[in-house]
């Protein structure tokens, strides 16, 4: 099995596969045809059993490129249209209404605004329901009206900030949010919205430091608590995205989104335990989470608990049988298992199934042939290679296939062919391991006295005292004579000393 | 390949002589037995009992989490005193900046019979005192007594056994006394001059005072990976058969290779007389030297396909052993890697190799494993190697951060079903039982009953000796090598011993698994054959020998 960890999964996709449980008009954020694009939120996006391996992304909600939107329409804090609400049951929203129906409605709403146009609240209402409707645009003339006609309301500036953010107009958005900031600059819609800007950007450490501020000031304030955690998960910080997340947890029990976030914050945490039983709870709350099934059964099959496995992958494909990944990560649970001779035959029909529905299912290309090598049969090698081959026209730069190319057609008798391969594997590996070394050097040190006092300076010099205070003990554990240390720790004063009483090896 | 020189077939009474010195069971007709393995006894933990757990490893460690800690250490099992039962030796670590517990000492328990040990450490002058990793042991000087190389942070140390009980420390003298990380060393002779050789697998290029920090959790300290560090060089000596080596690793091509170094076997793979070295490296392309003759060696793991695990990723190789496990008279090698890799079982292919660890049912049983010890071993005596995994994980903060891995791990033993697949029998035969930080595991059979027992050294505490009780279980012979040179065991020879028309390889050597030793006594699981109808041996220096016994279920000496 290639590596698990989902290394492959793109930051947007995460960032937006939670932006939806939030319950966002994100899922036709960036649709100006009049319609919500889904209203299932992220139930409804074909995501892959295989969302944390390396198998392909296949995080692919639509308006996947568009920016994280803000969560309540504005002026009402409610959940837009389509959301799963954070608190509730976290049963199904309502269908989404016909093209007619919202022809009708836009209709509605246009003759109410012309017969009283200097009405904020009329102002304020058409532009909830574009928004809601995912018609952004829209909405935009309308919240500019409102804010003309009440400039001491932080809240049209806010939804304007929300609405240009979602249309991409990032430059647009943040003078919006600068005005909202001048009204109230501690609004939690606000501090939400700016914080979805940065994001949208792709500026994760200027939303990390928004967010972290917002929660500071509003640690009631769920949704914003849920878009710091899914940022931690973003930034490859995975444990604190599972500190950020339990106490949300807490407030909206039966929320499936949210323990399916906390799940996807575990598995990369690597706490599979725990991510499976944040997923149980998700399929008892919704039985009809396909994704959530085929998570459980790819983390089973992760721990090497194939037969346990399979069981949540034929509900998951019960549920969405379009799924290519649902099938090949069942044909992993029998390839894997040698309990039963028949199970290898077994697989390959999975894997075929799996590929006739997504011919560039990588896993499944590779797991196959993998398959196949191991079992090596003459046809069996032939079929490999040609497998093989296919996932090296998606990617001419797979070490892995090059290597077991080369094994492939070497025990074919194709020894030259073989060369060309093991050639273009050595290159390839080479590569990896020097960015690999690189990669680990930069995220260590050596562990001296001196370069515990350059942190404990640099904690100091950034106003952390507690962290400065650490390192400086550090230091002088690692050099006891080192003065300096222990002046500049003494100065610290009363923030290290109660720390001292407690540092223990 | 070596010329074939006169052939000695050796007489029936030689044999009977050779029995009856050895002290081994009398002579009388097989019962037939039942071949359908049973597990009430499994095998056993007598530490206790036994008085091994006066053993206790330690690390040295402070939470300063110092690189050279989490490597563990080995032990070895062999006959210092030539008494016909295999003693024991563990390596401890000692201490490191910042450590304030007792001393580390390493310990010689000598096998009194009846399954009890005693300490001899100080009487036998072998406590050593420093950071000890591995124990290679050989009988370097061909003077009929095993020696012991240790493996250390800091350099390593030669003790020659003096036949009295007692050992001396020859290191300077004979000019062994690698500086550098080493993890095991493996003894075999290269150029068949009748002396043993010595490589020694150096891990990284570390100074203490150059630590690296590593952080995984929460700004707390752990264990840095090995690529951090630059690999290590590793070292072959050349024994010049007057107590002294010579380092040849530059003029024999071994010091071209980097690797992060850490179980080593000789073995020769190509069957080309001439007897190769390969090196399970951590994180990097395993080495296959290839013995060229003249005292030169190529590295030919790419080009025999083992230098990576089956999908091409340079696996955390530790440890390794080598083993014919489907009887087709090619040495196979087994290589124990990180958790999330599957331990490699390399089927040797006619001198390339392909990993079949996932096809042969063990590699899925492994994945959530750490292996360090393994070793290929017929604890049922059917006739088939089986595998053991010693467990443990190097990160002792993992489960803080993982709560499907854990640094305490179970053991494994895989049995050989006899079709080339292997069947998960940890738990049946109980060695699964209890979690350890197991690094080196040596096997041998500690009581000569033709069980192989294994025993385990623990990252810190006391170590684990398992004792084979498995009940009904087939016929079995093992064999006493003497060769003419008058070493104490003939390293470096093959044997081949055919039963109902079965013939079963062993090649002789004593150290593998991770920096450990093990009974060098090749031993034969026969199954439900009653007699053995030839035993054929390639001794080191090319020349063969062919036996047929009168008795199984016994130890044979035989002298080339």
């Amino acid at each position: 099995m290639r590596p698990v960890p989902g290394s492959h999964r793109s930051s947007l996709g995460t960032l937006l596969a939670a932006v939806t449980l939030l319950g966002s008009a994100g899922c036709g954020g960036s649709r100006e045809d009049g319609l919500a694009a889904s209203t299932g939120g992220g139930a409804s996006r074909p995501q892959g059993a295989g969302s944390t391996t390396t198998a392909p992304n296949t995080v692919s909600s639509p308006g996947a490129t568009a920016p994280a939107p803000p969560q309540a329409a504005p002026g009402t804090g409610n959940s837009a249209p389509g959301s799963t609400p954070i608190s509730g049951t976290g049963g199904a929203a309502p269908p989404a209404p016909s093209l007619e129906e919202v022809q009708r409605a836009t209709a509605q709403v246009e003759m109410t605004v012309a017969q009283q146009p200097t009405d904020f609240n009329i102002r304020m209402q058409a532009a909830t329901f574009y928004m809601r409707a995912g018609m952004n645009a829209r909405a935009i003339p309308h919240l500019e009206a409102a804010g003309r006609l009440s400039p001491r309301a932080e809240l049209p500036w806010i939804a304007l900030g929300d609405a240009h953010t979602l249309l991409g107009k990032f430059d647009a958005a943040r003078k919006a949010y600068d005005r909202a900031a001048k009204i109230k600059p501690n609004n939690s819609l606000l501090i939400r919205g700016q914080g979805q800007l940065e994001l949208a950007q792709e500026h994760f450490k200027a939303a990390r430091a928004v967010l972290e501020r917002g929660l500071k000031l509003h640690p009631e304030d769920l949704e914003i608590r849920v878009a710091l955690g899914n940022l931690y998960l973003v930034v490859n910080k995975p444990r604190l995205a599972v500190e950020t997340l339990l106490p949300a947890i807490k407030e909206a029990p039966d929320n499936p989104g949210l323990h399916s976030l906390l799940a996807d914050a575990y598995e990369r945490d690597l706490h599979l335990e725990s991510a499976i039983k944040e997923l149980e709870i998700v399929t008892r709350l919704d039985p009809t989470m396909h994704e959530a099934w085929g998570r459980t059964g790819l983390y089973l099959v992760n721990l090497a608990r194939y037969s346990e496995a399979r069981k949540p992958l034929e509900r998951a494909i019960q549920l969405f049988p379009g799924e290519s990944h649902y099938h090949g990560t069942l044909a992993d649970s029998y390839l894997l298992d040698q309990s039963s001779p028949d199970n290898f035959e077994t697989a390959v029909g999975l894997y075929q199934k799996a590929l006739e529905l997504d011919p560039k299912n990588e896993k499944a290309l590779y797991s196959y042939a993998m398959g196949l090598t191991r079992r090596g049969r003459p046809e069996d090698l032939t079929e490999a290679s040609g497998l093989l081959k296919r996932l090296l026209a998606m990617d001419e730069k797979d070490s892995n296939v090059h290597f077991k190319l080369a094994e492939t057609l070497r025990r074919m008798g194709r020894v030259e062919d073989a060369k060309k391969h093991q050639k273009r594997f050595r290159e390839l590996f080479e590569l990896g391991r020097k960015q690999t070394r690189t990669l680990y050097a930069r995220a260590s040190f050596e562990d001296t006295a001196e370069a515990h006092l350059k942190l404990a300076r640099e904690h100091r010099g950034r106003g952390n005292a507690a962290l400065a205070a650490k390192e400086y003990r550090l230091a002088l554990d690692r050099d006891p004579g080192l003065s300096a240390a222990r002046a500049e720790l003494e100065a610290l004063g009363a923030v290290a000393a109660p720390e001292n009483k407690g540092l223990k090896r | 390949m070596r010329p074939l020189l006169a052939r000695l077939l050796l007489g029936a009474g030689v044999l009977w002589g050779a029995l009856t010195a050895s002290g081994c069971q009398s002579p009388s007709k097989p019962a037939p037995v039942d071949t359908q393995t049973r597990f009430e006894a499994g095998f056993q933990d007598r530490t206790r009992e036994s008085g091994l757990d006066r053993f206790e490893r330690v690390d040295g460690s402070s939470g300063r989490k110092f690189f050279p800690e989490q490597m563990g250490s080995g032990c070895a099992i062999f006959d210092y005193d030539n008494d016909g039962f295999q003693d024991v030796y563990f390596c401890s670590g000692s201490t490191l900046p910042g450590y304030k517990g007792p001393a580390g000492k390493n310990r010689l328990f000598r096998n009194k019979g009846g399954g009890s040990f005693e300490d001899v450490t100080d009487k036998a002058g072998v406590g050593c005192g420093k950071y000890c990793i591995g124990a290679a042991a050989a009988d370097y000087d061909n003077d009929g007594d095993t020696d012991l190389y240790l493996t250390c942070f800091g350099p390593n140390v030669l003790y020659r056994n003096e036949g009295d009980g007692t050992f001396k420390d020859v290191t300077a003298a004979a000019k062994v006394g690698d500086p550098r990380l080493s993890a095991s060393a493996a003894w075999g002779d290269f150029d068949g001059d009748g002396f043993l050789d010595l490589y020694v697998a150096n891990y990284v290029k570390y100074d203490i005072r150059k630590d690296r920090w590593c952080s995984k959790f929460a700004g707390q300290k752990s264990f840095c990976g090995p690529t951090l560090y630059d690999p290590g060089e590793h070292t072959l000596y050349h024994n010049n058969g007057d107590g002294a080596f010579t380092d040849i690793s530059a003029s024999s091509g071994i010091r071209t290779g980097h690797g992060n170094g850490m179980g080593v076997v000789w073995l020769d793979y190509d069957d080309d007389g001439r007897q190769d070295i390969f090196v399970a490296n951590d994180q990097s392309p395993n080495f296959l030297w290839h013995n060229e003759g003249g005292g030169k060696f190529v590295d030919t793991a790419m080009e025999s396909g083992i230098a990576f695990g089956e999908e091409g990723n340079a696996r955390a190789g530790m440890g390794v052993d080598v083993g014919d496990y489907d009887n087709d008279g090619k040495p196979d090698l087994v290589v124990t890697n990180f958790s999330e890799e599957s331990n490699a079982l390399y089927h040797n292919e006619g001198g390339l190799f392909r990993d079949v660890a996932m096809a042969s049912g063990m590699g899925a049983g492994t994945l959530m494993f750490l292996g360090f010890g393994t070793g290929f071993l017929d604890y049922d005596r059917d006739g088939h190697l089986d595998l053991f995994f010693a467990n443990g994980h190097v990160l002792d903060d993992i489960e803080t951060y993982s709560d499907s891995v854990t640094w305490a791990q179970a053991a494994q033993l895989f049995r050989n079903k006899g079709d080339g697949t292997f069947d998960d029998a940890s738990v049946p035969t109980g060695v699964s039982k209890g979690k350890r930080v197991a690094r080196g595991a040596a096997f041998g059979d500690l009581d000569n009953d033709g069980r192989p027992d294994v025993v385990i050294s623990v990252m810190r505490g006391k170590p684990l000796y398992l004792h084979n009780e498995n009940v009904a279980t087939g016929h079995w012979l093992g064999l006493t090598l003497r060769p003419k040179n008058g070493a104490a065991s003939a390293i470096g020879a093959t044997v081949w011993v055919t039963a109902d028309g079965k013939t079963q390889r062993r090649d002789v050597r004593a150290n593998a698994s991770y920096a450990s030793s093990n009974d060098p006594r090749p031993l034969f699981g026969l199954g439900p054959a009653t007699r053995v109808t030839q035993i054929k041996v390639r001794w080191p220096n090319g020349k063969t020998s062919e036996v047929v016994p009168t008795q199984i279920d016994e130890y044979l000496t035989i002298t080339e």
